[in-house]
């Protein structure tokens, strides 16, 4: 080595405070920027969109987007990618269906016992974990990217799916978990019926009332466990770092390895989780549930704001991304755009949002 | 192919005629910012002789190859090549002159075969870029039996050895058909028997014409091969001429310059009975890099330890803390007589060690953060409180309070990282490891990269930190550091420590002398 001459040190540049702010949340900013310009085109589109019972039922076709997109932001801000998940929430469904349904059959969808439904709630939980911690271990060990091995373990768990239903829907699960699915118990009071309070004069009328899916509230505790693992927990710190800097994290005496597992342990998790919602959602099992929800969820979570190298995102913000991706799916629904049509408007939009994010670093870089 | 053997002693360039050599500078002047990396030097390349280029880190030795590779463009100075002045506009118009650099790193291809290598974009084609293969084939070996070096054409690069690939650089650099051809430390991966092949070939070289630099902290290898020698201290040159009319003694001097006798820190008074060393390192090795290191460190002791680039010095740090990424780390580390579970960082720290390395901004902070952030990281289980809530309060008062202590400037603890200076940035990377409370600091470079303001601030806290009992291992290449800091010095050589100092027997000539010589100064001064 010549020289260890240190090169000419720029003087230290000091953003105004509101500057930096507004940069770090410009991404924040755009994306509810599209949003409301989404929320716009679909009410002009149908003037029902905003309609309490339409935006209930859309809600809760996107729980289980929104349940596995907690644990992929996770994942992602390890650093690391989990594109297994589609087929963990199909295998996690699928061995839900076989316990409660076949594996003591019952003559009705009323008969099962209690232990045997308590059972195929429970056994699923740890298959996504299970995996993940394989993965995990792989990852990090033999040092393979984990988009590749997760690659290994979607086609894994995909066939272990349709081994498992043998290739065949599995209806007549249980009522009860019908009827958590499917039932609208709480109604979530919303003041925003300005008409309504126009045309009659009392206040009351300003209200709306939002019936919501019951499953909604799943994704919603999903959420507040997922914010404060992250944001106040000294775990979601470590997570942090290795994603941000591998090498500063482990000489700072963080096991990276053991974050990383954890991470994959947790997408896992919010996968079997997203499983057994969507079974007791539609109240049937399908072969191909949750087939191609890994792209959709990724990209959920890349437009709220996750950076794609790790370190950087917030978990509320992939709320954000999620409603985007599944308002997308709903507009091109309404526009009666032909479905064979959807996957590629779906796709245009991933590379859109990871273009824009590449442009931003580029532009966040150059400063 | 004419030798100029007009030179009379040292600082004669003025003797020259233009014609005679092939390139020369005079004046040349490059600022970045506010260092002074060349002051006006003179520098001359002749054909067929080889020419060392000598002086401590941070002489200008770099600065002044990059200028003559056209990757510079001098601030002032006039630039003649065959007589003719010159003005590159880039690397590539060097490159298209014929001016050659071979670069300290080996940066080849490693998947691709070392035919492929020598020839990459420089392929004989039939148009349309479809390669002779024949063509290729025969040139590379053409090239190969020139330079008699024994390696298969079709062998993949990254399968051999350091010095093959060494010398596969070298002659991909030849294959271009320089006329000026510069090396930068073409040596400092090598092991001694390799050496010697390398030097051959160097001889060769400037013996079919080309006019060689050769920079290289191994002066014994400068004497060995070298024609003529430039020796450059502070952005001038200081000494000039055949390397025949001068000695090493010579130049060591002329390296380190007439310096002030700085203040050395008094000696760690030694606590009574404390016999036993608070630090053990014993067998320390990487295969290929470090070599059984021993050493002891004692309370309240500053260890140096230096050494020239590639000497394993790099990954010495490391090493001790259990980080070194290839896995095949060997050893044991003993505090206080009790082993440190090796390779595991996590435990070393737990063990009481600190690591402050030598690349704050790829392995000390994480600089997006915030400095609350990037102080509380090692210790975060501190502030974990039930249900594993982090009490961020406690970790802003722990950050204001180092910020108060090491006179961190920062708009406050929640300040981004990369919003601070150089200087700043490393008394965070300080206070982060103060707060794990390290019985043993290990540091590397730690005042490398910052002004000197910032400089004294650093070592005034290493200071207070030795007083408190703290044994601190310093790896560093700053003389200076050494020479002020340290209780005892020990000097790496290709791997192994060969030498320690101790009290007065700590100046800037015997550890340059044992850097660069692998033995100590025999004559005391």
């Amino acid at each position: 080595m010549t020289s260890v001459t240190s090169p000419p040190q720029a003087p230290a540049l000091e953003p105004s405070r509101l500057t930096s702010r507004l940069k770090r949340s410009y991404s924040l900013i755009q994306a509810l920027a599209v949003l409301l310009a989404l929320i716009i085109l679909m009410q002009i589109a149908n003037d029902r969109f905003l309609s309490p019972v339409n935006i209930g039922n859309l809600l809760g076709q996107m729980t289980v987007m929104l349940i596995v997109a907690a644990g992929m932001t996770i994942v992602m801000i390890a650093g690391e990618f989990d594109v297994g998940v589609g087929s963990v929430v199909g295998l996690s469904a699928a061995v839900a269906g076989w316990i409660m349904v076949r594996w003591f059959p019952v003559p009705t969808a009323d008969d099962q016992v209690w232990w045997i439904i308590a059972l195929g709630l429970t056994v699923p939980l740890f298959i996504g974990p299970l995996i993940g911690f394989f993965a995990g271990l792989v990852v990090t060990k033999a040092l393979i990217p984990s988009f590749i091995v997760t690659l290994g373990t979607l086609m894994m768990a995909r066939s272990l799916t349709l081994v498992v239903t043998q290739g065949q829907p599995i209806p007549d699960i249980p009522n009860v978990i019908r009827a958590f699915g499917q039932g609208r118990w709480v109604q979530l009071p919303l003041p925003f019926n300005v008409g309504g309070l126009l045309e009659t004069g009392s206040l009351a009328d300003l209200i709306v009332w939002l019936p919501l899916q019951n499953i909604i509230w799943v994704a919603v505790v999903v959420y507040a466990a997922a914010w404060f693992l992250m944001e106040r927990t000294s775990f979601g710190k470590r997570v942090y770092a290795v994603g941000s800097n591998r090498t500063v994290a482990m000489l700072s005496g963080i096991r990276a390895d053991r974050v990383k597992i954890i991470c994959l342990m947790i997408v896992g998790f919010t996968a079997s989780l997203g499983g057994l919602v969507s079974i007791s959602r539609l109240g049937a099992v399908s072969p191909n549930t949750g087939e191609g929800l890994e792209f959709e969820v990724i990209a959920a979570v890349v437009i709220g704001g996750t950076s794609l190298s790790g370190g950087q995102g917030r978990v509320l913000r992939t709320i954000i991304g999620v409603v985007i991706i599944a308002l997308t799916r709903n507009f091109l629904n309404l526009a009666r755009i032909e479905i064979f049509w959807q996957g590629f408007a779906t796709g245009a939009i991933i590379l859109a949002a990871v273009l824009l994010e590449a442009l931003q670093r580029r532009i966040s870089r150059r400063h | 192919m004419q030798a100029s053997n007009d030179r009379a002693g040292i600082r004669a360039e003025g003797a020259h005629s233009p014609a005679a050599g092939l390139l020369r500078c005079r004046g040349l002047v490059k600022s970045f910012a506010a260092v002074k990396a060349l002051r006006g030097v003179d520098f001359a390349i002749d054909a067929s002789r080889v020419r060392g280029l000598v002086g401590e880190n941070g002489a200008g030795k770099s600065t002044l190859v990059k200028i003559i590779a056209g990757v510079y463009a001098p601030d002032a100075g006039t630039f003649d090549l065959e007589g003719r002045p010159m003005h590159f506009s880039g690397a590539d118009d060097a490159l298209a002159r014929r001016i050659v650099t071979v670069h300290q790193d080996i940066n080849l291809i490693q998947t691709m075969t070392v035919a492929e290598n020598l020839l990459l974009n420089n392929e004989p084609t039939y148009g349309f870029g479809v390669i002779r293969r024949r063509a290729m084939a025969d040139k590379v070996s053409q090239l190969l039996r020139l330079y008699e070096i024994d390696v298969d054409p079709d062998a993949v690069v990254s399968e051999l050895p350091n010095d093959l690939k060494k010398m596969v650089q070298i002659v991909k650099g030849v294959s271009l058909d320089p006329k000026i051809l510069i090396l930068d430390e073409p040596t400092s991966s090598l092991t001694e028997s390799e050496v010697q092949v390398a030097l051959r070939l160097i001889r060769r070289l400037a013996e079919s014409g080309v006019g060689v630099v050769l920079i290289s902290h191994y002066l014994n290898e400068i004497f060995a091969v070298c024609d003529d020698l430039t020796v450059m201290r502070d952005g001038e040159v200081v000494a000039d001429g055949p390397v025949a009319e001068t000695s090493l003694t010579k130049v060591v001097t002329a390296m380190v310059g007439r310096h002030v006798e700085t203040q050395r820190r008094a000696a760690a008074p030694r606590q009574k009975g404390a016999s036993a060393p608070l630090m053990r390192v014993e067998q320390l090795c990487i295969p290929g890099r470090l070599d059984a290191i021993n050493f002891e460190l004692g309370h309240g002791e500053v260890l140096g330890i230096t050494g020239l680039a590639g000497s394993g010095l790099g990954e010495l740090a490391k090493a001790i803390f259990g980080a070194e990424a290839s896995g095949r780390l060997g050893g044991r580390v003993f505090i206080e007589d009790i082993l440190v579970p090796p390779r595991d960082p996590a435990a070393s720290l737990k063990a009481g060690l600190a690591l402050i390395t030598g690349d704050r901004r790829r392995e000390g902070l994480l600089l997006d953060f915030t400095l609350k952030e990037n102080i509380c990281l090692p210790i975060l289980s501190r502030f974990t409180g039930a249900a594993g809530s982090l009490d961020g309060s406690a970790m802003t008062e722990a950050t204001a309070r180092n910020i108060t202590r090491l006179h961190i400037r920062a708009p406050g603890p929640e300040a981004l990282a990369s919003q601070l200076s150089g200087g700043n940035q490393q008394k965070v990377l300080f206070a982060k490891w103060l707060e794990t409370r390290p019985k043993v600091f290990v540091m590397e470079d730690p005042t490398i990269g910052i002004d000197v303001g910032a400089k004294a601030e650093i070592r005034a806290i290493i200071d207070e930190i030795a007083a408190a009992g703290v044994g601190i291992v310093l790896i560093t290449t700053e003389l200076e550091e050494l020479v002020t800091l340290c209780d005892r010095v020990l000097v790496m050589f290709r791997g192994q420590l060969v030498t320690e100092l101790t009290g007065t027997a700590i100046r800037r000539e015997s550890i340059l002398h044992a850097a660069a010589c692998g033995e100590e100064l025999a004559v005391p001064a």
